[in-house]
């Protein structure tokens, strides 16, 4: 074993994809950091820097490194115990290694030493723990920062005599480090399963969905599809053409029952509910002084989701149905000698109602939460007008992305990615814009902002038009709809 | 009148038929113009190795894909326009199949069974149960060899005309394959159904098949009754001062290091071997199917 192995281990365990991702966004970061660091001559620059170099030990420690978990399981099950050891002791060289060569620099500039490496140590921890959790304790992290906020006051009064950072952030270090040793060993044990809501995050490095991006629509995991109430074939037949082929589909386009569907209801408002929760606590904190900050960040958080949820249904969409064309042994032959489908041109308009429908409905959907939204605000006709170009631009990239898929011209994650990262841009740019065309102090190039932005959707709108024109054609031209596009 | 000429139309229309079809996928030739008929009530063994094309001559002839050329058809209709009451008919089993996997079995059944007016509920539950799949499991959570099972009743419990079937026994064990082919052999023989199915398990062609199809890269080699091969074919060994003598009709050819050359010959109209056969130092081995087929596509 010698220390080019031992550093190139957990390399070799992790997707091209995921370790390139995660080594170009870790040395932006540092970049940053360094160009504060030379640039910066305030007294908190080395806070800056620390933060700035924090930021970038998050991406390795949640999607790299945590790929050594998966290769110490498997050595274990194939009885390679060195295998095993280099894969545990990779850990902490990189850890080390990570934390002395920034803690050189900010030693040789006589900067503060300890609490960064704290901060650092922190959010290696956090990173890695976040990897091994199981999957419906990750969902909430999200909404860690709003909920420590909105805590914070409450804490100090619970616990007044905690101290001063360091010692809890210690403390917190220590019972993240005991929850990564307790998952770690049940999982290379195999007493923690790789399947179901309690599997960690990390097995999404295995099964495909990190890091294996141009693959995503042919990996994607079946499992979390499948409901437990799996799809209401009552009302399916030959009568019901469109019904049936949503079965057939499956994902979010099987109908479901109304208990389901209640259901479903339920786990969202519970979601939900910790955000809004932790913002009324905050407001019952205070009595109402931070009512206006609460009602800001709710805004935000509506107007947040309708510019979020757009490019996803949209990408959601793309994906789900590109996996289903992709492969010949999954419903594409049960629907093409299904009969009862009526004649071929009946077969792809219908196909078509059912592809599209449920997509452009949660465009509309996004488009009334963000109508919703400008209830809340005085000047609201500029906002409506960027929601409504933004997500009706949004629902054409989607119908052009699936008429492609059905008519036999799919594209690439790397079409698809740039094309959707528009859709992303501009809808939140657009945000931004109105937002500063809507208050007092307009800023005065406002208007050339919006101008460019107008240009930014023509051209976008063009490209989405052209998608779905082309697609359109080859479906037109397809004897029968049903036939795969094996990649 | 009408009825007696679309009677006399489905009588003398092959359940299924390829006429120059070919296929290719990113630049490779899968299928090399393929000239094919099923006849109605035969049991074709469609055989060959991995990567022979199989899979996509059977998409192809049921118009799953878009041949490159040629055409297929299924009871004379082009397969990629067929209609309803050509569909009502036939009945397919992928490799290795995916479909529904959302759905319970009792559900996928409950759904398909609307859309086939023959549906035969009484067969579909009795052969689950004595198959012992599980009804209310979803088809997700099966192993590859229930799933594959629960196809294979689906695709019967349709009561098709035509029944296409692609490595039917590739996730079977040895009792589920023997059920499996029994089920094959009744069907064929009992209902008069018409079966294709491709394999490269030489003895579960030789129990149920009727014909058999070789197709080796994208060609179809031979296509004869399983009963023609018999004592039909084999291979001829000679030595490398008659190489040149080597006859010009063979299904295939292999030179060895020493300069000797091993062809595989077939008899003439006349039941004759090749003349080359009687020459002195030459050897004849008569091929079984399965030797045959190690022959041909080794």
């Amino acid at each position: 074993m010698n220390a080019a192995t031992l550093l190139l281990t957990p390399w070799r365990a992790a997707p091209s994809g995921a370790r390139w991702m995660v080594v170009v966004f870790y040395l932006l970061t540092c970049l940053v950091a360094t160009a504060i660091a030379v640039f910066g001559h305030t007294a908190t620059t080395w806070l800056a820097v620390s933060l700035t170099y924090g930021l970038g030990l998050f991406a390795p420690w949640a999607f790299l490194f945590p790929g050594a978990a998966l290769l110490a399981k498997d050595a274990r099950q194939l009885r390679i115990p060195r295998l095993e050891r280099l894969a545990i002791l990779a850990l902490p060289a990189y850890a080390v290694a990570m934390l002395a060569l920034p803690a050189a620099v900010f030693a040789a500039l006589g900067w503060p030493l300890v609490k960064p490496m704290l901060v650092w140590t922190l959010v290696m921890a956090g990173a890695f723990a976040f990897a091994l959790l199981p999957r419906y304790v990750t969902v909430f992290c999200g909404f860690l920062p709003t909920l420590g906020n909105a805590l914070a006051p409450g804490w100090v009064r619970l616990f007044p005599h905690a101290g001063s950072w360091p010692t809890w952030t210690i403390a917190l270090l220590v019972l993240l480090l005991i929850m990564i040793g307790w998952r770690w060993h049940g999982f290379i044990r195999g007493r923690i399963s790789e399947q179901g809501w309690s599997s960690p995050m990390v097995v999404q490095l295995r099964y495909g969905s990190w890091g294996a991006w141009s693959q995503m629509q042919a990996t994607g995991r079946l499992s979390l599809m499948i409901g437990k109430g799996g799809g209401q074939v009552d009302g399916c037949g030959p009568s019901r053409p469109i019904r049936s082929l949503r079965m057939a589909l499956g994902g979010w386009y099987t109908p479901r029952s109304w208990l389901h569907h209640v259901q479903q209801m339920g786990i969202m408002l519970v979601l939900i509910s910790v955000p809004v929760g932790a913002l009324l606590l905050a407001h019952l904190h205070d009595g109402g002084a931070s009512s206006r900050m609460s009602g800001s960040a709710l805004l935000g958080a509506v107007f947040g989701f309708a510019a979020m949820a757009s490019p996803l249904v949209c990408l959601l969409s793309w994906v789900w149905l590109s996996r289903r064309w992709q492969r010949v042994n999954m419903e594409l032959p049960m629907l093409a000698l299904l009969p009862g489908l009526g004649s071929n041109a009946m077969r792809k308009r219908n196909l078509l109602r059912a592809a599209l429908t449920r997509p452009l409905v949660a465009h509309a959907a996004c488009l009334g939460v963000g109508l919703i939204g400008c209830h809340w605000l005085t000047r609201v006709t500029p906002l409506i007008g960027v929601q409504v170009v933004a997500i009706t631009i949004g629902a054409l990239a989607t119908t052009g992305l699936m008429l492609d898929i059905l008519g036999g011209k799919p594209h690439s994650l790397w079409t698809v990615a740039p094309l959707l990262g528009a859709v992303f841009v501009l809808q939140n740019v657009g945000l931004v814009v109105t937002a500063m065309l809507g208050s007092n102090h307009a800023p005065a190039h406002s208007t050339t902002m919006l101008a460019v932005l107008m240009a930014g959707w023509i051209l976008l709108a063009g490209w989405a038009t052209r998608l779905a024109l082309a697609g359109w054609r080859a479906l037109e031209t397809r004897l029968q709809p049903f036939v795969a596009n094996p990649a | 009148m009408n009825a007696l000429l679309q009677d006399a139309h489905e009588r003398f229309d092959p359940p299924l038929a390829a006429r120059g079809l070919g296929h290719g996928y990113e630049g490779a030739t899968v299928l090399r113009c393929i000239n094919l008929d099923v006849a109605p009530g035969s049991v074709l063994g469609l055989i060959g190795r991995n990567g022979a094309g199989k899979s996509t001559l059977l998409r192809a002839l049921l118009g799953l894909l878009e041949p490159t050329t040629g055409e297929a058809r299924v009871f004379g209709t082009p397969a990629l326009a067929m209609d309803d009451t050509v569909r009502q008919r036939i009945a397919y089993v992928p490799q290795q199949p995916e479909a529904l996997a959302w759905l319970t079995v009792e559900q996928m059944f409950d759904y398909l069974s609307r859309f086939y007016p023959s549906w035969n509920h009484a067969f579909a539950s009795d052969t689950l149960a004595r198959w012992q799949l599980p009804e209310n499991k979803l088809l997700g959570k099966l192993s590859p060899g229930e799933r594959q099972r629960v196809e294979l009743v689906r695709a019967l419990s349709s009561e098709p005309d035509l029944l296409v079937l692609d490595e039917p026994a590739a996730a079977l064990d040895p009792v589920a394959r023997r059920e499996l082919l029994r089920e094959i052999a009744l069907r064929a023989g009992e209902a008069g159904i018409t079966v294709l199915f491709s394999t490269h398990i030489v003895s579960d062609l030789e129990r149920v098949a009727s014909e058999i199809a070789f197709l080796h890269e994208g060609r179809l080699l031979l296509h004869c009754p399983v009963d023609d091969t018999k004592e039909r074919y084999a291979r001829l060994w000679l030595p490398a001062r008659l190489a040149s003598s080597t006859p010009t009709s063979t299904l295939s050819r292999r030179s060895h290091a020493d300069g000797s050359v091993s062809v595989v010959v077939e008899r003439d109209a006349h039941g004759r071997w090749p003349e080359a056969h009687a020459q002195p130092g030459v050897r004849l081995d008569v091929l079984g199917l399965e030797d045959l087929f190690v022959e041909i596509a080794e």
